[in-house]
């Protein structure tokens, strides 16, 4: 026994005297001390001093974490941009670099030395160059049914009515003292459009990216909480128990003519929309030609989950803490909600006043779908309108505003950027 | 004196050029889906009017040419009787083998939950 112990101290010191020598052997020319301290030095605990608004932002994507994943607000979309806000604000992690995208522009020299480009650098190059957007918008088109708008193209006023918010949040934001292209950006969270509101401020203020996206989609998450009351204030009874005439049956021809005829039109007249509708109509092609069942799956669901990956953790990554915690992100964040009660309320009047002149009463709780949002604002109608009359239903009636919401956040933003951009 | 330096012209002009626009467009796709939905069921009208045409040609010389279906009835039971004839089924069930190439891609051997032991 004692000998097995002896002959283990042995080999010990012999592989002690293995590491230590070559060790020992350098010692007199690199300082160990001088390595040790260089390594503590790169540690991100180290680069903590003196730089404690990474430590805010950190606590806020933890926030953001916990509202995605307990209180399920918008987490598909929610979950990637606080994990990528998370990422970006970690001192030493080098994940991001926002001079690589100063001024508004992609400084493409400086992507050539790879030693000082992240990996969100990369990814963040879909959201600057506006991919991501369009390839969500694609598969929101495949999963997008026009057949309500088409069976009821009146939908179409209550798309275009909701919009008015937009510009009159524009208004508000240069009030108080955003620039045009920041207003702008701003005022299309009246949208309530994700993607749109992301492809617009990546062109006309991306340096709101991060605060704008995230009022954007925690509204969007909202909508059960912030429309009711407004479509209670603003409708009596009477007209929440009003029953809508059944919708007519839409042909395949039309469903087929609709995308095709819609894409031409639009990006005629207004060529600045033409790659957020033209993406959009496609989608729907893919899903109403019938033919391409399998294009319109992998849109619906793989390409569609990855770009909202991506997009997702390169929104959240935009938001490093000198441009997420200022005054400004207080603004937008105001200005968010008042775009989308405004966006509810303009819908909602602005179905009273159809009535006042068409035979087949509307239902004005529809107007409210006319905010995107699809379908979660429709559902809102639905459930509003049952607790006046639980045998009504507005679902189908609420998805024709809520589609002709998404044509109508993208037209005006394609107006927004062609004034602006 | 921040709100002074704003041209509020401008801002103006956008926000009717963009309201202006949005309306615009959209109401001209109602107009566009009505007569979408118009020229659609103007076709669907002439198909059904040509299908009325070909089944009551076909109904007309149905009449003409061929027996009732009481007369097809009567004859064939009456061929039954005469031939005492059963369709006879060889009782046999006939299912097509697929045969599958084994692959490992698809193998439910190979799988991320196995535990190892």
């Amino acid at each position: 026994m004692k000998k097995s112990k002896s002959n283990l101290v042995k080999y010990f010191a012999f592989l002690l005297m293995i590491f230590l020598v070559p060790t020992l052997a350098i010692a007199g020319e690199v300082s160990i001390g001088d390595k040790m301290s260089e390594f503590i030095g790169s540690m991100g605990f180290a680069q903590l001093e003196g730089n404690w608004l990474c430590l805010v932002m950190i606590l806020v994507s933890f926030v953001l974490l916990y509202l995605a994943i307990v209180k399920k607000f918008e987490p598909l979309l929610l979950l990637p941009i606080a994990f990528g806000m998370l990422l970006t604000n970690l001192p030493g992690a080098g994940l991001y670099h926002p001079e690589l995208f100063a001024e508004g522009h992609v400084h493409w020299k400086d992507f050539a030395d790879a030693n000082n480009v992240g990996l969100l650098d990369y990814l963040y190059l879909g959201v600057k160059l506006g991919i991501y957007p369009c390839l969500i918008f694609l598969g929101v088109g495949s999963m997008t049914d026009f057949g309500p708008l088409l069976a009821n193209p009146k939908s179409f006023l209550l798309g275009a009515a909701a919009q008015v918010a937009i510009f009159a949040t524009f208004f508000g934001a240069l009030a108080l003292g955003f620039t045009y292209e920041q207003a702008g950006s701003i005022g299309i969270i009246g949208g309530a459009d994700g993607p749109t509101a992301i492809y617009l401020t990546s062109k006309l203020a991306p340096e709101l990216l991060g605060p704008i996206a995230v009022a954007a989609y925690s509204y969007m998450a909202l909508v059960p909480v912030i429309q009711p009351p407004i479509m209670k204030a603003l409708t009596t009874e009477k007209e929440r128990q009003i029953v809508m005439k059944q919708l007519r049956k839409v042909s395949k021809t039309e469903k087929i003519i609709f995308p095709i005829l819609v894409t031409a039109i639009i990006a005629l007249l207004l060529p600045a929309a033409a790659p957020l509708v033209g993406c959009l109509m496609l989608g729907n092609l893919l899903r109403e030609s019938g033919v391409t069942e399998r294009l319109s799956k992998t849109v619906q669901n793989e390409l569609m989950n990855i770009c909202t990956i991506f997009l997702g953790i390169s929104v959240g990554a935009t938001a490093t803490a000198s441009s997420f915690l200022n005054p400004q992100t207080l603004g937008i964040l105001v200005l968010g909600v008042t775009a989308f009660a405004l966006g509810s309320a303009s819908g909602v009047l602005f179905a009273k006043f159809m009535n006042l002149f068409s035979k087949n009463k509307i239902n004005p709780l529809i107007g409210s779908a006319g905010v995107s949002a699809v379908p979660m604002a429709a559902r809102v109608s639905q459930n509003v309108g049952q607790e006046a009359n639980p045998s009504n239903f507005l679902l189908m009636h609420a998805m024709g505003p809520n589609v002709a919401g998404v044509i109508g956040s993208t037209v005006a933003a394609g107006v927004l950027l062609a004034f602006l951009g | 004196m921040m709100l002074l330096s704003i041209d509020w012209g401008f801002a103006g002009v956008v926000c009717l050029a963009g309201i202006g626009t949005t309306f615009i467009i959209l109401i001209g796709l109602i107009y566009f889906i009505r007569l979408l939905s118009w020229a659609v069921g103007l076709k669907d009208k002439q198909q059904t009017k040509e299908t009325k045409v070909e089944t009551k040609v076909v109904e007309k010389t149905s009449t003409n040419e061929h027996p009732t279906s009481h007369e097809q009835a009567a004859i064939a039971l009456a061929m039954h009787l005469y031939f005492d004839a059963h369709d006879e089924e060889p009782h046999v069930i006939t299912i097509e083998e697929v045969e599958k190439r084994y692959s490992p891609w698809s193998s439910k051997i190979y799988n991320m939950r196995n535990f190892t032991k």
